[in-house]
């Protein structure tokens, strides 16, 4: 037997003989103070999903969307979308630039691009 | 208070999207549309000098593509850049239409290889005389009767 067990041991000997001679005001104020403590630990252990205002009055049908609750992220989230729609739809693209960029420096004039009649003497001259 | 909160998101919403909205319209622009003329640095404006009479009139995408061709013009030899200022501004004032044939006829001829394309530029030449030679014909033909 370790020496942590007898001490356990002669621990228990002196509580139970203590609970013998404990008086009956006394252990029932205990009984009283252990039904209590029981019955707040019950409450706090428990776990669930609440709305956001749980506790205090929650707003009740369509009313409860427009709280900032609902509102300042949905808020954030379109004008987040809004932003990088705007930032893509005036986004020149890579192509154009490339493109325009070559256009306006190449050996061949702006006007061989715009000339349609240049297109279709080029398709004639092709050897078929 | 959540009413007011409520009506702060949908104006700020409604600012947004009006913006959007209008980014691509061809009306006359007349919103502060960005970079404006004087937002340019020296540099930017001096590339872009060609079209500083034009500037307020380009919408904010055609805008943001002169200073992407802009930020490369320091790379191009002196002849591409030479090409670039004399070229932009009959650029800008050709229509969308005009502008999108032109890339089109661009990225096809681009595909070709070295021998073909200079084969084109041949080709050009050998049009321009042949338009040249032409041109008297047709300019008598249309010419107005003298008095």
């Amino acid at each position: 037997m370790t020496q942590e067990q007898d001490l356990a041991r002669r621990i228990t000997r002196q509580l139970d003989q203590g609970l013998a001679e404990i008086r009956p005001g006394i252990a029932y104020r205990l009984r009283l103070a252990r039904e209590a403590a029981l019955e707040r630990s019950e409450g706090e252990g428990e776990f669930a999903l609440q709305w956001a205002w749980a506790g205090g009055h929650a707003p009740r049908g369509l009313v409860r969307f427009l709280s900032p609750q609902y509102l300042l992220p949905v808020a954030l989230l379109l004008l987040g979308l809004l932003g990088v729609g705007y930032w893509q739809t005036t986004s020149p693209s890579t192509e154009v630039i490339e493109i325009d960029t070559a256009l306006l420096t190449d050996e061949l004039p702006l006007n061989a691009y715009l000339d349609s009649g240049f297109e279709a003497w080029l398709k004639r001259s092709q050897p078929q | 208070m959540a009413q007011a909160f409520a009506a702060a998101v949908i104006l700020a919403v409604a600012c947004v999207a009006g913006v959007v909205t209008d980014a691509g319209a061809a009306a006359p622009i007349t919103r502060q549309v960005r970079p404006t003329w004087a937002e340019l640095t020296p540099q930017q404006r001096q590339v872009l000098a060609p079209l500083a009479p034009e500037w307020d009139q380009l919408d904010v995408t055609r805008r943001k593509k002169w200073v992407a061709i802009a930020e490369r013009y320091p790379k191009m030899s002196a002849e591409e850049q030479e090409r670039l200022q004399r070229r932009m501004r009959d650029w800008a004032r050709l229509s969308t239409d005009e502008r999108r044939a032109a890339r089109e006829r661009y990225k096809s001829l681009a595909s070709l290889s070295p021998q073909e394309r200079e084969a084109v530029k041949a080709s050009w030449a050998e049009y321009r005389r042949s338009l040249e030679a032409e041109k008297p014909a047709d300019e008598a033909a249309e010419a107005p009767v003298s008095p």
